[in-house]
């Protein structure tokens, strides 16, 4: 993808179980410098697994760790002093106000300024009720706070599991906006969060992670417009007549209705055909009232982590009849 | 340094500080002024020797009496409080900022060490301050003099036990320590330390002459022991037995193992573990 000097982090072939379980199976990252990064998977996949042992907190069974440049282990934990992390749940002492953990966090790892605990409280909006013992603040509240403990150290490296965890959605917006303006000064902000439509408006770059192990990754436009998917939204009555016409153009390309009830239809085609198919349907009188080309993230993560197909149903021994919706009894 | 400093910061303002504080510095306090009131009472009553009493309410004896009562009580306060505080670290997930933000773990498990024993000390001062306060109190309820309680002759060999004292009651903490560090866990290190004391005090009563022998080196044995304080005088008149006691100095070298080897086992359990809460 990119010369290893310019990447911010790498994995290669890293693996971690925890006994007999095997949480990753041989992880490959590649994250550029400057970019959002936003590293997807289901439930169980890896992802925390991933983001602990890149600060550390595990150590892997065998692969190996490169962050901004340098192999990183456990010896190395002066690298993470150029990292920022926010793992799993932000973490406190409850009984202190926002101000008194910044400091007594900020005296771990590389000293850090007092104007910039101000300028971080400024920043996450919690200037106000910065005096105030944490056990009082929201669940957003405290995730806001535990993003400004991640920028403690004014980090080239930003590690952020589910930053948008309980933010209101000007919190989200708020925080987006954060993160583009970090990654275009240079810093490299990777996020690991189920929430795909907040990725897909802030990530550069994805990678989607199944079963411990990377399923794809790369520039997240050239992913979404590289899937064969064009969509098309016509009248529930055009629909029918529209398939046809789309089906001509699809050629081998499956085509479908794939929502009778909104009618949609899809066509497995390019993304580069949509004109085609659009121009089509206006010469046979219908128009299209919504055209989508390539696929959106949600759909490209339902079907890339997609387990597999489940053997049929007569096929395996104590299935019950019936139970499995979608097979033909 | 700095992170030593920030931690008394950060365990001070805890409640359980003030509490533990609260209650070690009360039942000193109370200890010795019912001591006066029992003094007081047991006039009447025939038979009863009072000069053990009379040591617990008079300086410079008392000095030693409040240095027990004091060591008893921190102890048991301290060693409970260490426990929640240092267990809480794995809790909240703070230790796991400390490790994520590039901070040595070893280094980050002593300084929390060293915060909370400095809190300890604090706290065996406070209660001692407040013992003498009340033998004083005592003894005039008890209508006794409580001799010279400045006296510079006495007041060396005081400061001297003291500061065993505060060796002794940070290498007692240093146990409940190793266990939350190694359970990451503060209710596993409180339970650990209350099998303990009650192994202990079944290990008087069931064990064998040479097994209590070899537990006499355990780590509250011979904290008590380095402390060098010789008990209330028997009714003859003798000092109290110390014929199980091991030799101050000797306890004392065995007390600064155990805190040695506690920290040591701490540090090495937090710098291995993985940390996943």
């Amino acid at each position: 993808m990119t010369a290893s000097a310019t990447l911010a982090l790498s994995t290669s072939a890293l693996k971690k179980s925890y006994g007999r379980q095997p949480a990753l199976t041989g992880l490959d990252l590649e994250v550029p410098s400057g970019v959002v990064y936003g590293f997807l998977g289901p439930n169980g996949a890896g992802k925390t697994t991933t983001m602990r042992l890149l600060t550390g907190l595990i150590r892997p069974n065998s692969g190996s760790i490169t962050l901004l440049g340098q192999r990183f282990d456990h010896s190395r934990h002066d690298l993470l002093h150029d990292v920022g992390a926010l793992i799993e749940s932000p973490s406190f002492y409850p009984h202190l106000s926002a101000r008194d953990n910044l400091k007594v966090m900020g005296a771990t790892g590389r000293p850090v300024r007092s104007a910039r605990i101000d300028e971080l409280l400024e920043l996450m909006g919690l200037s106000d009720r910065a005096g105030d013992r944490v056990s009082r603040y929201s669940m957003g509240m405290k995730q806001r706070l535990g993003i400004a403990v991640a920028l403690l150290n004014d980090p080239k490296l930003l590690l952020l599991d589910e930053p948008a965890n309980g933010l209101d959605p000007s919190g989200i917006v708020k925080l987006r906006d954060t993160l583009k303006a970090l990654a275009a000064s240079g810093k490299t902000v990777f996020i690991s969060s189920h929430i795909l439509p907040e990725v897909q408006q802030m990530a550069d770059i994805v990678g989607i992670v199944a079963a411990g192990r990377l399923v794809t990754q790369g520039p997240l436009d050239e992913l979404l417009t590289g899937q064969a998917l064009v969509k098309v939204k016509v009248k529930p009555e055009e629909a029918a007549a529209a398939l046809a016409v789309v089906a001509k153009v699809a050629g081998d390309g499956h085509t479908e209705i794939s929502d009778p009830d909104a009618a949609w239809l899809t066509a497995r085609v390019l993304a580069d055909r949509a004109a085609d198919i659009n121009r089509a349907l206006a010469d046979a009188g219908i128009y299209a009232s919504g055209l989508e080309a390539g696929s959106d993230l949600e759909s490209l993560f339902l079907e890339l982590t997609a387990p597999p197909e489940p053997p049929p149903v007569a096929n395996r021994p104590g299935a019950i009849p019936g139970w499995n919706s979608g097979v033909a009894q | 340094m700095n992170l030593t400093i920030v931690g008394i910061r950060k365990f001070w303002t805890r409640a359980a500080t003030i509490v533990s504080l609260l209650i070690a510095v009360g039942f000193v306090f109370l200890e010795f002024v019912l001591i006066g009131v029992s003094y007081n009472t047991s006039a009447s009553q025939t038979g009863f020797d009072r000069s053990s009493l009379t040591w617990f309410l008079t300086f410079p004896s008392a000095f030693d009496a409040v240095l027990t009562i004091v060591f008893e009580f921190v102890a048991i306060i301290g060693l409970i409080y260490v426990v929640t505080a240092s267990g809480s670290e794995w809790g909240w997930g703070t230790l796991k900022v400390a490790a994520a933000r590039g901070h040595s773990r070893w280094h980050y498990t002593l300084s929390t060490f060293a915060s909370l024993s400095i809190i300890v000390v604090i706290g065996m001062l406070l209660a001692f301050v407040a013992g003498v306060v009340a033998v004083m109190i005592g003894a005039s309820i008890a209508g006794l003099s409580f001799g010279n309680v400045a006296d510079p002759s006495q007041l060396g060999q005081v400061f001297i036990k003291l500061a065993r004292c505060a060796i002794a009651l940070v290498s007692l903490t240093s146990v409940g320590y190793v266990v939350a560090m190694i359970a990451k866990n503060q209710m596993a290190g409180i339970g650990a330390v209350i099998v303990y004391f009650i192994g202990s005090i079944l290990s008087d009563a069931l064990l064998p002459e040479v097994v209590r022998q070899v537990l006499r080196y355990q780590p509250f044995n011979v904290a008590a022991d380095a402390i060098g304080i010789a008990g209330p005088p028997s009714s003859a008149g003798a000092a109290s037995s110390t014929a199980n006691s091991l030799d101050p100095n000797l306890a004392l070298g065995v007390t600064v193992f155990w805190l040695v080897l506690c920290l040591a086992v701490s540090a090495l359990a937090v710098e291995r573990a993985e940390i996943t809460n």
